[in-house]
C-alpha cells in the first residue's frame, strides 16, 4: 500500500539522470562559513545525486563536510552557491514557508542526538511531521512501523524515559512515517551498542529494499556504511572517491588510503572489488 | 588568606565573564532592581522634599521675626499687642491673623480665609505681582488663585461678613476695595481663597483672636533672650518661642500625618520589592538550569560546593550592584521631578544620600537573597550531571508532598479565619486570615497552575500543533510557570482588590446615603422664588435625569392645643423648646412628578382627601414633642389658615430642605397660597451620572444666588466619588509598579525559556514548523502564563476585596453592596495578555531567524 504511495510519487516528480530517477541530488554545491581570513569551504564544489529506492553511506574524515553536506541537501542550511534538488524541484530558490512545507512532507530526519521534543511522548514525536501537516495517520502503517522498530510497548513514555537506542528508532520511525522522498540519518548509530546499532541498519536497508526507500547515511563506521548500496568518500569538502556495493575491509581500506593521500590526492578507485 | 583572595578574584572574573559574554541574560533581572529600587529611592526624595515643603509651609508666615507668641487664653489680641509692645527688646509685635469669613461680590459668594497684610518688610511672605498693599483699613489684597475663582480684578468692591457674636446679633460686615494681587506659592493652607487685611479692619468685623504673634527684636536683641524675656514679661497667657523652636514645634505637631505617608509609601515599596524578589529568584533558577552542565563539569574538575556557591553569590552581587546604582539614580531623578511638579518643592528639592545608599544596598541585599535559594539548589547538582545527555526533569516529590500539605492547611486555617472575620464583623481577625490563606494559595499554585494552563489552554487548541506544543511548554516546568505568574498574581490581585473595596465601598455609601436622603439633588433657599433660569439650568443639568419645580410659602405653624405634649404648651423660640407655634416655616407642595425624584416618603400625601388634608413635618418637632403624629398642624400664609393631620415624611428629614419645611399636596397649597412661586428644586441623578461633574455644574448655577444651598444625595456622592476615585488612582499607580515588574518577569522567562530551547526550536523547523507557526507557539505560551497569572489574580483580589470591604461594613454594622469594577478588571487583562505577547515578541523573533541547521549545532 506504501508502495503504491510511493509510486504515484515518482511519476509525479520524476527527476532523471542517465536514466535513473533521483530522489536528491546536488550540482557544484558550495557552502563558505565566514569570510575573509576565516573563511571555510565546508563544502567545495560536490555533485552528487542520491538514486530512487537507494542506500547511500557518506564518509570521510572528521570536519570533512559531511554534516555540512546533508544539511544543505535536506534544506536545513542554504548553500553559498550550486543547486538542490529534492524529489525533482529545485529547492535553493525556495521561499522559507515552501522550503519548510517541503521539509514536512518529502525529507525524513534522524540526527546524531537530540532527535526528539522532550514534551511530546513517543507516539507524539512519530506522527508530529503529519500533525504539522494535517495529515491523518494511517494506523496500519503506523502499527507497522513502530511493531518493526521494536518499540510499541514504549509509544506513551517520554524521551526523557527511554534509552538512547529507543530514542534513535523512535526517531526514524518519525523519518519513515511520512513515506518522504529521502530520508537522511547523520550518525545514527553513533552512540549505540553495536548490536543495537546494526538492528537499526538492518531496518533501514529492508525499508530501502522492501518499501523502496531512499535513505542516504553519514558515517564514520566502515562496517556501517556497509548496509549501503553505494559509500561516497568526503576529503575537504570535495568527493574523493565513490565505491559501490562496498564491503567493510574496502571502505576501511579506501579510509586509509584517503588518509594518507589527504585532501588533494586522487580519487579513490569508484569500481568496489 | 592569599587563597581566599585568589578563591574571590577567580569568583569575580568568572563571574564578569558570564554577564559579559550574555549580557541579555541579565537585562530583566537589572530592569526588576532598578525598577523596585528606583520606585523606593523615588519615595525616599519625595518624602523628603515634601517634609522640607510642608516644613517651609508651616513657618512661611512667621519665618522673618525673631520671636512667636501664641496666645493661650481669649484675651483680645489688640490688649495683648500693646503689653507686648511694652517689653523692653520688642521692636513691633504683628498679630498674624488667620479668619474665615462669608464675602458676597457681585458675581460670586463664598468663604474667605482673612490673613494679616504686615507692613514690616521683613514680615513679607508673599509677593505682590500687581497693584499696592493696603495702605488704608477698607483695603484688601486677594492672591491670585482667590482672584479667578472669585472673578474679582483691583477696583472692584465687595462685602465682608465677620462671624455672628453669641448673641445672635447681626453679624459686623465691612465693605472692601481690592488694591492689590499677591502670588502665594508657599500657602500653608493650598486651595483656599485668601485675602490680605490690615490688622486693625480685623477688629472692625469682630475678630479679637489671632493664632500667632510675630515678635519682632529690636536691633542688636538676642532672640532667644528675647523669647525669654517676653514669656516673663506677659505670664501665663501665651507661650513665647524663637521662630526655630515654633517652626520644630509646628513641624513636630503635624509629624503624624508625614509619617502615615511613609508609612502606606513604604508598604507598596515592600510589595514591589516582594515582587522584583520573586522575579530575580526566577532568573536566577532558570540561569543555574541551564548551566547545569557547566555546574556539574566544574564540579568535576574539582570545584566546591562553597566555591560554586560563591560563584553565583558574586554574580547576583554584581548584577544587584548594576541594578541598585541605575534604580538610585532613576529614583533620585523621578523624586527631584515630580515632587516640584506636584507643587511640594518649596523647601527645595531634598535628596537623603545615606536613606539611597542604604536603599541601594537593600537592593543588592534582595539580589543576592534571591539567588540564594536557587544557588543553594545548585549544590545539588552532582558532579556527573555533566555525563549525563538528557538534564532529566526533576520531580522533587517529598518537596512536592510538603508544600501542598502547608499550601492546602494554611488555605483552610486562614480562609476560616477570613470568613469567622467577615461574618464577626471584625478586621483584627479577617486580616491575618487574608494574609494566611494567601500565602497558602501562593504556596498551591505549582499545583494547581498546570492543570488551569492545560484548562485556558483547552483554546489554543484551535491553534493547532503549536497551540498544543505552546500548552505543553508552559506546563513542562510547573516550578517555573507558577514562580513566573506568582508575581503577576500578587500584582493583579492588589490592584483588583484594591478596586473591588473601593467599588464595594463607594457603592454601600451611595445606597446610604440614598436611604438617608430620598432625593438627590435639592436646591433650596430660605423660600424666597427661585429664578425660571434656575430652574431650567437644573433640569438641563448634564447627568440630570429628571428635576421638579416646587412651589411653596412662607407661613407660620400653630401646633393644635389638643396635642397633649409636656412642652407643646410653652411658649417658646424654637424646637429645643419643645413647640414650633409662631415660627416661621415653608410650605412646599409635592410636585406632580413628584415620584420621578423621590424615593418613597410621600405615601402619607397619597390617600388625603380636600377635608382632611395631611402635612408632612420635619420629624424632629415629633422627636422634641412639638407636634405628634395624627395631631393637628394649622398653617397659616398671609392670614389664610388651614388644619393639617400631622405625618412625617424621610422627605422632610435633616438636610433635604434646609430649616422648617413642612410638605403638603399641591391641591392645599394652592388653597392656602394661590400662585405660590417656586421656591426649591429637587433633582433626579441618572444611574450613570458622573456625581462631581453634575454638582459642579449645579453649583456654578447658584453661585450668583445669594442663600441659595445645593444639598441632597448626590452632594454626599460627588464628595465620595472624588475622595475614593483619587485615592483608588494613586494605590493602583502605585501598585502598577509591582505590576511592570512582574511583566518584565514573565517576558524574562520566555526569553530565557526561548533561548535554552533553541535547539529543540530548530528540530522543530527541521520538522516542518513554519517560522510562523513557531512564532505563534510562543507567543501562545507567553500569553497562557499571562492570562492565568492575571485570571488567578482577578479571583483572588474580587475574593478578597469583597470579604475585607464585608468585613469592614460588618465591622460598623452597614449593609454592603458588593461592586465590581468589571471595566477595570476587564482592562487589566487585556494589558496583561498584551504584555505577555509584547514580552514574547523579541526572544520570538530571535529563535525564528535562525537556520534550522546552525541552531542544532548549538549547545
Ligand atoms: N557554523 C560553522 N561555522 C564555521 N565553520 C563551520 C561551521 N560548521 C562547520 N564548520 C566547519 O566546516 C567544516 C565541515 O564541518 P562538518 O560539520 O560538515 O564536518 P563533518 O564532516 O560532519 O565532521 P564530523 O565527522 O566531525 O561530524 C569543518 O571544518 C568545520 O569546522
Ligand atoms: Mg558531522
Amino acid at each position: 500500500m506504501n508502495q503504491i504511495t510511493s509510486q504515484v510519487r515518482h511519476d509525479r516528480r520524476s527527476d532523471t539522470h542517465d536514466g535513473i530517477e533521483m530522489a536528491s541530488a546536488a550540482t557544484d554545491l558550495v557552502k563558505v562559513y565566514g569570510s575573509g581570513a576565516t573563511a571555510v569551504r565546508a563544502v567545495d564544489g560536490i555533485s552528487v545525486g542520491f538514486a530512487r529506492g537507494t542506500f547511500t553511506a557518506i564518509m570521510g574524515a572528521s570536519g570533512s563536510g559531511k554534516s555540512t553536506l546533508m544539511h544543505c541537501l535536506a534544506g536545513l542550511d542554504s548553500p553559498t552557491s550550486g543547486s538542490i534538488t529534492v524529489g525533482g524541484t529545485e529547492i535553493t530558490a525556495l521561499r522559507d514557508r515552501d522550503l519548510t512545507v517541503l521539509r514536512r512532507d518529502r525529507i525524513g530526519f534522524v540526527f546524531q542526538s537530540f532527535n526528539l521534543l522532550p514534551t511530546l511522548t513517543a507516539g507524539q514525536n512519530i506522527t508530529l511531521p503529519l500533525d504539522l501537516a494535517g495529515r491523518a495517520v494511517d494506523d496500519a502503517v503506523f502499527n507497522a512501523l513502530v511493531a518493526s522498530l521494536g518499540i510499541t510497548h514504549r509509544l506513551r513514555h517520554l524521551p526523557g524515559e527511554l534509552s538512547g537506542g529507543e530514542q534513535q528508532r523512535v526517531a526514524i520511525a518519525r523519518a519513515l512515517i511520512g513515506s518522504p522522498d529521502v530520508v537522511f540519518a547523520d550518525e545514527p548509530t553513533g552512540q549505540l551498542d553495536s548490536a543495537t546499532g546494526h538492528g537499526l541498519l538492518a531496518y533501514l536497508r529492508s525499508s530501502v529494499r522492501e518499501l523502496g526507500r531512499t535513505v542516504v547515511m553519514v558515517t564514520h563506521d566502515p562496517i556501517a556504511a556497509a548496509y549501503a548500496d553505494r559509500a561516497v568518500l568526503l576529503a575537504d569538502g570535495r568527493i574523493a572517491g565513490e565505491l559501490a556495493k562496498p564491503s567493510a575491509a574496502d571502505l576501511l581500506a579506501a579510509m586509509a588510503q584517503l588518509n594518507t593521500t589527504g585532501a588533494a590526492g586522487r580519487r579513490v578507485d569508484t569500481v568496489g572489488a | 588568606m592569599r587563597g581566599q583572595t585568589r578563591g574571590l578574584t577567580r569568583s569575580l572574573r568568572a563571574a564578569w565573564s558570564r554577564i559579559a559574554e550574555r549580557p541579555a541574560r541579565i537585562v530583566a533581572t537589572v530592569m526588576a532592581i532598578t525598577i523596585g529600587i528606583g520606585f523606593a529611592c523615588a519615595t525616599v526624595v519625595f518624602t523628603a522634599t515634601f517634609q522640607a515643603d510642608f516644613a517651609a509651609r508651616l513657618s512661611v508666615e512667621y519665618s522673618g521675626a525673631d520671636v512667636v507668641v501664641t496666645p493661650t487664653t481669649d484675651e483680645p489680641v489688640e490688649s495683648l499687642v500693646s503689653r507686648l509692645d511694652a517689653v523692653p527688646g520688642v521692636a513691633a509685635a504683628v498679630p498674624l491673623y488667620s479668619s474665615g469669613v462669608e464675602y458676597t461680590a457681585a458675581a460670586s459668594h463664598n468663604y474667605l480665609s482673612l490673613r494679616t497684610s504686615v507692613s514690616e518688610p521683613r514680615l513679607r511672605w508673599t509677593t505682590l505681582t500687581a497693584g499696592n498693599w493696603p495702605s488704608v483699613p477698607n483695603q484688601i489684597v486677594l492672591d491670585q488663585h482667590t482672584a479667578t475663582a472669585a472673578n474679582l480684578t483691583i477696583g472692584e468692591t465687595f462685602t465682608l461678613t465677620g462671624p455672628s457674636g453669641p448673641d445672635h446679633a447681626a453679624p459686623p460686615t465691612a465693605r472692601v476695595t481690592v488694591v492689590g494681587i499677591t502670588q502665594t506659592s508657599t500657602s500653608p493652607y493650598g486651595g483656599q481663597l485668601t485675602g490680605f487685611l490690615l490688622p486693625q479692619e480685623f477688629s472692625a468685623l469682630g475678630i479679637t483672636y489671632a493664632p500667632q504673634i510675630a515678635v519682632l527684636a529690636e536691633p542688636g536683641a538676642d532672640a532667644a533672650s528675647l523669647a525669654a524675656t517676653v514669656g516673663e514679661r506677659i505670664g501665663s497667657g501665651v507661650i513665647s518661642r524663637t521662630v526655630a523652636e515654633q517652626a520644630q514645634h509646628d513641624v513636630a505637631a503635624f509629624t503624624g500625618q508625614t509619617a502615615a505617608l511613609t508609612t502606606v509609601l513604604l508598604g507598596f515599596e515592600a510589595i514591589a520589592l516582594v515582587v522584583a524578589g520573586i522575579v530575580i529568584a526566577t532568573t536566577f533558577t532558570i540561569l543555574l538550569a541551564q548551566r547545569r552542565r557547566q555546574i556539574a563539569l566544574l564540579r568535576l574538575v574539582g570545584a566546591t560546593t562553597a566555591q560554586v556557591r560563591r560563584d553565583v553569590i558574586v554574580e547576583a552581587m554584581i548584577i544587584g550592584g548594576i541594578g541598585s546604582a541605575l534604580g538610585a539614580a532613576l529614583g533620585i531623578g523621578v523624586g527631584s521631578i515630580a515632587a516640584p511638579a506636584a507643587g511640594l518643592a518649596g523647601g527645595g528639592t531634598v535628596i537623603p544620600a545615606v536613606t539611597v545608599a542604604v536603599v541601594a544596598l537593600v537592593g543588592v541585599a534582595l539580589t543576592v537573597g534571591a539567588a540564594w535559594l536557587p544557588a543553594s539548589r545548585a549544590m545539588g547538582i552532582p558532579p556527573l550531571a555533566a555525563l549525563r545527555p538528557v538534564p532529566e526533569q526533576t520531580h522533587a516529590r517529598g518537596v512536592g508532598r510538603v508544600r501542598l500539605t502547608l499550601g492546602i492547611s494554611l488555605l483552610l486555617v486562614g480562609g476560616a479565619l477570613l470568613a469567622g472575620g467577615v461574618y464577626l464583623g471584625d478586621l483584627i481577625v479577617a486580616m491575618p486570615g487574608g494574609a494566611i490563606s494567601a500565602v497558602g494559595v501562593l504556596l498551591l499554585t505549582r499545583s494547581f497552575l498546570p492543570p488551569l494552563l492545560r484548562l485556558i489552554g483547552g483554546i489554543d487548541r484551535a491553534a493547532g500543533v503549536p497551540g498544543r506544543l505552546a500548552v505543553l511548554n508552559a506546563v513542562r516546568n510547573p516550578g517555573r510557570a507558577a514562580a513566573t505568574s506568582a508575581a503577576l498574581v500578587v500584582g493583579v490581585a492588589l490592584i483588583v482588590m484594591l478596586q473591588v473595596a473601593a467599588a464595594s465601598v463607594g457603592a454601600s455609601i451611595d445606597k446610604a446615603s440614598a436611604d438617608r436622603y430620598p432625593v438627590d439633588v435639592v436646591v433650596a433657599g430660605d423660600g424666597s422664588p427661585l429664578p425660571a433660569a434656575l430652574v431650567d439650568g437644573v433640569r438641563d443639568a448634564k447627568g440630570m435625569a429628571a428635576a421638579a419645580a416646587v412651589h411653596g410659602a412662607r407661613a407660620t405653624a400653630t401646633v393644635a392645643s389638643s396635642v397633649e405634649s409636656s412642652g407643646a404648651q410653652a411658649k417658646g423660640v424654637g424646637p429645643e423648646s419643645g413647640s414650633v407655634d409662631g415660627d416661621p416655616v415653608v410650605v412646599v407642595a409635592a410636585p406632580p412628578n413628584a415620584h420621578d425624584v423621590v424615593r418613597g416618603g410621600l405615601a402619607a400625601l397619597d390617600g388625603e382627601t380636600p377635608s382632611a388634608p395631611t402635612a408632612l413635618v420635619p420629624p424632629w418637632w415629633v422627636g422634641s414633642g412639638a407636634a405628634k403624629i395624627g395631631g393637628t398642624i394649622t398653617l397659616s400664609v398671609d392670614g389664610r389658615a388651614q388644619q393639617f393631620t400631622v405625618a412625617v415624611g424621610r422627605l422632610t428629614d435633616a438636610g433635604v430642605l434646609a430649616g422648617s419645611t413642612v410638605v403638603v399636596t399641591q391641591a392645599a397649597l394652592d388653597r392656602l397660597a394661590p400662585a405660590a412661586p417656586v421656591v426649591t428644586v429637587w433633582g433626579e441623578l441618572a444611574a450613570d451620572a458622573d456625581a462631581s461633574a453634575t454638582m459642579a455644574e449645579v453649583n456654578r448655577l447658584v453661585a450668583d444666588q445669594p442663600g441659595v444651598q445645593v444639598t441632597g444625595a448626590a452632594t454626599d456622592r460627588a464628595a465620595l466619588q472624588s475622595v475614593l476615585g483619587t485615592v483608588t488612582a494613586v494605590a493602583t499607580g502605585l501598585l502598577a509598579v509591582a505590576v511592570v515588574i512582574a511583566i518584565v518577569g514573565i517576558g524574562n522567562t520566555i526569553g530565557l525559556s526561548v533561548v535554552e530551547r533553541t535547539r529543540e526550536s530548530a528540530l522543530l523547523r527541521a520538522l516542518g514548523l513554519r517560522r510562523g507557526q513557531l512564532r505563534l507557539m510562543l507567543l501562545l505560551e507567553a500569553m497562557l502564563l499571562a492570562v492565568v497569572g492575571t485570571v488567578v489574580g482577578l479571583l483572588l483580589g474580587l475574593a478578597y476585596g469583597w470579604a475585607g470591604a464585608a468585613a469592614t461594613f460588618n465591622e460598623i454594622g452597614r449593609d454592603l453592596v458588593l461592586s465590581v469594577p468589571w471595566g477595570i478588571v476587564g482592562l487589566l487583562l487585556v494589558i496583561a495578555v498584551a504584555a505577555g505577547a509584547l514580552a514574547a515578541v523579541l526572544p520570538a523573533r530571535r529563535a525564528v531567524r535562525v537556520m534550522p541547521a546552525q541552531a542544532l549545532a548549538e549547545e
